[in-house]
């Protein structure tokens, strides 16, 4: 495995040849050709991630599964275009190849002063497991804690433009914020947030009643960091109509989310809540979930974690809880061998036939 | 849509009290501290020698959004990783005009000439951030290194070691620490092995002090 690879300008659209969402690589790798000589691209760089995972499952059904999944292959893209353009593209291989996705793939400039404006397919900045902490290299506890597939639908990406800066206080104060407007979640009235953020193709815009039109989403995040101190929160937002009902009514989905982060020394606590309003038919839905985390280097290179995380669905009967406790074992800056024991409980009866068992093996190329 | 509307009014108005903040230039905090911090709130540290130069220009960009820096703080990291960089034989220079990090001055060369004299500064500025103030291996960004930066203040440590090792280390990096031969003049890297040598509280034999 390279630890990383150079592909000249010239080379670039080897890399492409994918789907919908690739406007910013399209649109740099257009710069890229109508720009002189002296300002030429000057090359993308590969990285990436990937993870192997050992899956344990109905531990105490007396009929235990276990399961492997080489759950990411992923290629980090990255180009430093000309002047004050750069792209940035995630293209990812899931199940052993059996899903391919754009994770992300934009065109991004930064030519105003401690302002990045970013146009393309992009992890939208709702909240902090999204676009910060999901991916599996940063994520201590394989998986998404609950609240994080149902409420929000990590990954939650889509495609617009987005304006992301940073004000500096003082020294060791920032003022972060950003604000984007996207197509849109598209879906079924009513239907179940994951599905909704399948929203390219003809097909999403038949089930959802209409297509995308000027009806954009919107949202941001504002957020106040103290990086010295290792603190940080924030506030997010999103708004967007997501399908239009038989009788012609517009449905809109709401979400906010709060997330903070505190690390010192060897320890970091990390939480975040979110709360979604959901326009439906049969009924307005109201759901949010949470997580918080906490973890402490009890080694250099041993790690323990525990997270707690929850959803409340509209009806009881989906709510549920989870308590994971695992250890991360850093074999080295670029190599993490994680156990977790995920212990579920759901409103309808503790179960204890879905728990299980994850052994992941990740590396960062 | 009433409360959307100003829920969104809202928004736009924080976005522009935002931009309209006056600025702080930040140059106090020194590329390897915002590096080590800002970094290490997400994920393991990588060393700058991981990559070339060229790879980090562009990693940079990215990592920019990733990590909500400012452009100075984003200068600061980069002329840092850049000096750091993994040497790359025969590999094309960059063409044209680079990021403002590109032509970055070395890392804050007014604070380090004023520390000069001051190790105690020059530690603050360069080596607190990971091996913390007092020394002992728990700045704020220990906690994403592997393996976890040296606590000077073990004894054990210097043990065998003389004050040009400590210099050499320095000087050209070992292990996740980056070199700062580039950014210290020779008496800064002097003063500095003593200093951080003291922090054990254990002096060096005369014999075994760095040459003058």
């Amino acid at each position: 495995m390279r630890a990383t690879t150079h592909l000249e300008g010239g080379e670039m659209s080897k890399t492409t040849g994918s789907r919908a969402g690739l406007l910013g690589l399209f649109g740099a790798l257009a710069l890229t050709t109508i720009l002189p000589m002296g300002t030429a691209a000057q090359g993308l760089t590969v990285t990436g991630y990937a993870d192997f995972e050992a899956n344990l499952k109905k531990l105490g059904s007396g009929n235990n599964e276990l399961t492997y999944d080489t759950h990411h292959f992923n290629l980090i893209l990255e180009g430093y275009v000309a002047d004050d353009f750069f792209v940035s593209s995630e293209i990812e291989y899931e199940h052993g190849g059996d899903e391919t996705a754009m994770e992300y793939a934009y065109l991004g400039y930064s030519g105003f002063k401690d302002i990045r404006i970013i146009a393309g397919k992009f992890l939208l900045p709702f909240g902090r497991f999204n676009l910060d902490l999901h991916p599996t290299p940063l994520n201590k506890i394989p998986g998404r804690p609950l609240g994080m597939s149902h409420v929000v639908p990590v990954g939650f990406n889509d495609q617009g433009v987005w304006i992301q800066g940073a004000k500096a206080i003082n020294d060791d104060a920032r003022f972060v914020f950003d604000v984007y407007t996207v197509d849109g979640l598209l879906g079924e009235d009513g239907g179940d947030i994951r599905d909704l953020r399948d929203n390219i193709g003809d097909g999403a815009e038949e089930i959802a009643g209409v297509g995308h039109d000027n009806d954009k989403a919107f949202g941001g995040r504002f957020g106040f960091e103290l990086p010295f101190q290792g603190l940080d929160f924030g506030v997010s937002g999103y708004t967007g109509k997501y399908a239009v009902s038989e009788s012609g009514k517009n449905l809109r989905i709401n979400m906010v989310d709060l997330d903070a982060q505190y690390m010192k020394n060897d320890f970091s606590l990390r939480g975040e809540y979110v709360h979604a309003s959901q326009d439906a038919t049969g009924g307005d839905l109201t759901k949010s979930g949470g997580w918080l985390q906490a973890a402490y280097f009890v080694s250099p290179k041993v790690e323990p974690v525990i997270r707690y995380s929850f959803v409340n669905m509209d009806g009881k009967e989906s709510d549920a809880t989870r308590l994971a406790f695992g250890v991360s074992f850093h074999m080295s800056a670029a190599a993490i061998v994680r156990v977790a024991y995920m212990r579920n409980m759901e409103e309808t009866g503790f179960k204890t036939d879905n728990d299980g068992i994850v052994t992941q093996f990740n590396v960062i190329f | 849509m009433n409360t959307l509307k100003k829920s969104g009014l809202a928004a736009g108005l924080l976005a522009m009290a935002a931009l309209a903040l006056p600025s702080h230039a930040s140059a106090q905090r020194s590329g390897v501290e915002i590096w080590a911090v800002s970094c290490g709130r997400c994920h393991t540290i990588q060393p700058p020698n991981r990559y070339s130069a060229k790879d980090w220009i562009s990693i940079m960009q990215h990592m920019t959004v990733a990590a909500r820096l400012t452009d100075a703080q984003r200068d600061a990291v980069l002329a840092f990783l850049k000096q750091g960089a993994r040497k790359v034989a025969s590999a094309p220079q960059p063409q044209g005009p680079v990021p403002t990090a590109a032509a970055a001055p070395p890392l804050h060369p007014a604070a380090l000439v004023q520390s000069s004299g001051d190790p105690e500064k020059t530690f603050e500025s360069l080596c607190a951030a990971c091996h913390g103030p007092k020394g002992k291996g728990d700045g704020p960004a220990a906690i994403a290194f592997n393996p976890k930066p040296a606590d000077f203040t073990n004894p054990e440590l210097w043990a065998g070691r003389t004050d040009a090792d400590i210099g050499k280390w320095i000087t050209e990096g070992v292990r996740m620490m980056p070199a700062f031969g580039q950014q210290l003049k020779p008496d800064q890297i002097k003063e500095l092995a003593s200093y951080v040598r003291s922090l054990s509280g254990v002096p060096a034999p005369k014999a075994e002090k760095i040459a003058s």
